[in-house]
């Protein structure tokens, strides 16, 4: 090992690229060569002042607070998801006009089918007094409109005024006798399908899901209540799990560039006792296990395992580190190193 | 249900890089808050990056929203093999680039942004580090500015950053061979730049 290829390799060495035999015939030039121990010292340095550098680098709060309401004008100009993406274009013409989800759309268009059908059938044989709610997309005096955003009822309010001797609908048309029910439960289906509250519910989405018949056995309110409650509790929690996220980022570094300094600290020998002077080190590692502990168990409670796994993998090191006496062991350290370069700690932290 | 499932999902996944996944198909998919959840994740390091390159606190606040409103816009054109920090990283680099242009100059280093970056050492460094390490750290930032740019850009990346050759080309589009050369002249006048600092005081 000559001078020339030592100084071409430190950067390597300190990187920790090199494999253990090169490392070590390395380590054996500098500790014969005080040239070259010299500029490892500085090579070193130079290093800690670019950690240095990157750490104090940290943008204020105003990035934040202003990149989310950037994001929001963004989004009032131009919504990131086109529904046309997702659906063809007379659906979302319709569904655009009514405001409805397309669920409720769906109930109000089978609605409107169940009338026609049985209006088909019964229009010929049956009367009904005006107190009857009525609706026929195919008949010209009467129309339940799919896509008129006024509420059903008043057209079909209107629609009676205009024309009193009109005609009850039913969706299983022979079994006349059972009508009344059935009005009532008509009358639910389209109460519900014009509550404007459920309209605009924030979590259409959820509503969609719902099945048929538990949308038609829950009150508009009751359903709307616990929307309400769900989406304040999961605010909540997205709130804490995007303070973690960020708390526990800005962790994984400093222990990332703690462990870099711990695997480049280098024995010294006083008289013939060798140690690893790492008092500062030491002094870091206190410092963050702390944090860790409290950031491992959010991260737990949150069911963020990703975060947890990792913060519980570095843990058990930062104990150790700051246990070392102030000038260390030489097996103690290298047993440690060890650990970090077994486990390619520093590598999953990066990835974070 | 629909809206829990981000957590559901969580409690699925097994690493970081299916968390990934998670997140950005579900951005893809027009949630906000997964988008939300990947600018905590990423900004720091985009601020980082931009910070590096300009030298300018502010306008590296400024130009790293830019860069996750585009990244925002074109989500979309996202593909799954394309790592999110380098992809975000390329767009920062358009971003910078853009913005040399436009100024038509490099930008001037101001000091008053060095004292306003948040250096309160306390949990940072340790008091002996601490001393020296504002005024270092604008000779550091000093010394990067005066890099041309394709050597500032891999010196950031790869000394600071700590990302990969591979990483690095994907970026900057340069190849690796290229790479190391610039690093290895960048790194020359670094530490021609610092080593009055960094002398070993006997």
């Amino acid at each position: 090992m000559n001078c020339e290829k030592c100084l071409y390799l430190i950067d390597d060495l300190i990187e920790g690229e090199l494999d253990e035999l090169f490392a070590a015939q390395i380590e054996q030039h500098i500790d014969a060569c005080s040239d070259c121990r010299a500029e490892f010292e500085i090579a070193r340095r130079e290093k800690a002042l670019f950690a240095d550098f990157m750490f104090a680098a940290e943008p204020s709060e105003n990035l934040r607070t202003n990149f989310y309401a950037r994001l929001e004008a963004e989004n009032q100009s131009a919504p990131a998801v086109k529904i046309s993406e997702r659906a063809s274009d007379w659906k979302t013409r319709i569904f655009s006009f009514l405001h409805f989800s397309p669920a409720l759309a769906g109930a109000a268009l089978i609605i409107v089918c169940g009338l026609i059908f049985g209006l088909t059938k019964l229009v010929s044989n049956e009367k009904t007094g005006a107190d009857n709610i009525v609706a026929d997309a195919k008949t010209t005096d009467f129309q339940l409109p799919p896509n008129n955003e006024k509420p059903v009822a008043e057209n079909a309010a209107k629609n009676i005024a205009q024309k009193p001797e009109i005609i009850k609908v039913a969706k299983t048309p022979k079994l006349n006798d059972a009508k009344n029910e059935r009005d009532k439960r008509l009358r639910e289906k389209i109460s519900l399908a014009k509550t404007p509250e459920l309209r605009r519910a924030p979590n259409g989405k959820s509503v969609r899901k719902l099945e048929d018949n538990r949308i038609f056995n829950r009150s508009a309110a009751e359903l709307n209540n616990q929307i309400a409650q769900l989406s304040e509790e999961e605010k909540q929690r997205r709130a804490l799990l995007i303070a973690l996220e960020t708390e526990a980022t800005r962790q994984i570094e400093k222990v990332e560039l703690l462990l870099r300094s711990f695997r480049n600290a280098r024995s010294a020998a006083d008289g013939d006792a060798e140690f690893f002077d790492v008092a500062y080190e030491r002094q870091q590692a206190r410092k963050l296990l702390e944090k860790n502990v409290r950031l491992r168990r959010e991260a737990e409670n949150l069911g963020t395992i990703y975060a947890e796994e990792l913060l519980g993998k570095v843990e058990p090191l930062l104990l150790d580190i700051a246990n070392l006496e102030k000038n260390a062991a030489p097996e103690r350290v290298r047993d440690i190193k060890e650990r970090v370069s077994n486990q390619n700690i520093i590598a999953s932290l990066q990835i974070y | 249900m629909d809206i829990p499932m981000l957590f559901h999902a969580q409690a699925e996944i097994k690493n970081t890089a299916e968390y990934s996944d998670v997140l950005i198909a579900r951005a893809q998919n027009g949630d906000r808050e997964a988008f939300g959840l990947i600018f905590e994740h990423h900004h720091r390091f985009v601020f980082k990056f931009i910070y590096a390159m300009t030298g300018e606190a502010a306008a590296a606040e400024e130009l790293t929203q830019e860069t996750f409103l585009g990244a925002y816009k074109n989500i979309h054109a996202l593909r799954g093999d394309a790592r999110l920090k380098t992809w975000l990283c390329g767009i920062a680099k358009n971003v910078v680039y853009k913005s040399f242009r436009t100024r038509g100059k490099d930008l001037a280093q101001n000091d008053d942004d060095i004292e306003s970056l948040d250096v309160s050492g306390d949990e940072k460094t340790a008091p002996d580090r601490e001393f020296l390490s504002k005024e270092l750290n604008q000779k550091i930032s000093k010394a990067l500015e005066n890099l041309d740019a394709d050597k500032r850009i891999v010196f950031t990346l790869k000394e600071l950053q700590h990302l990969s050759y591979k990483e690095i080309a994907e970026i900057t589009g340069h190849s690796i061979p290229k790479l190391k050369t610039d690093l290895h002249r960048a790194k020359i006048e670094m530490r021609a730049a610092l080593r009055p600092y960094l002398e070993v005081k006997k």
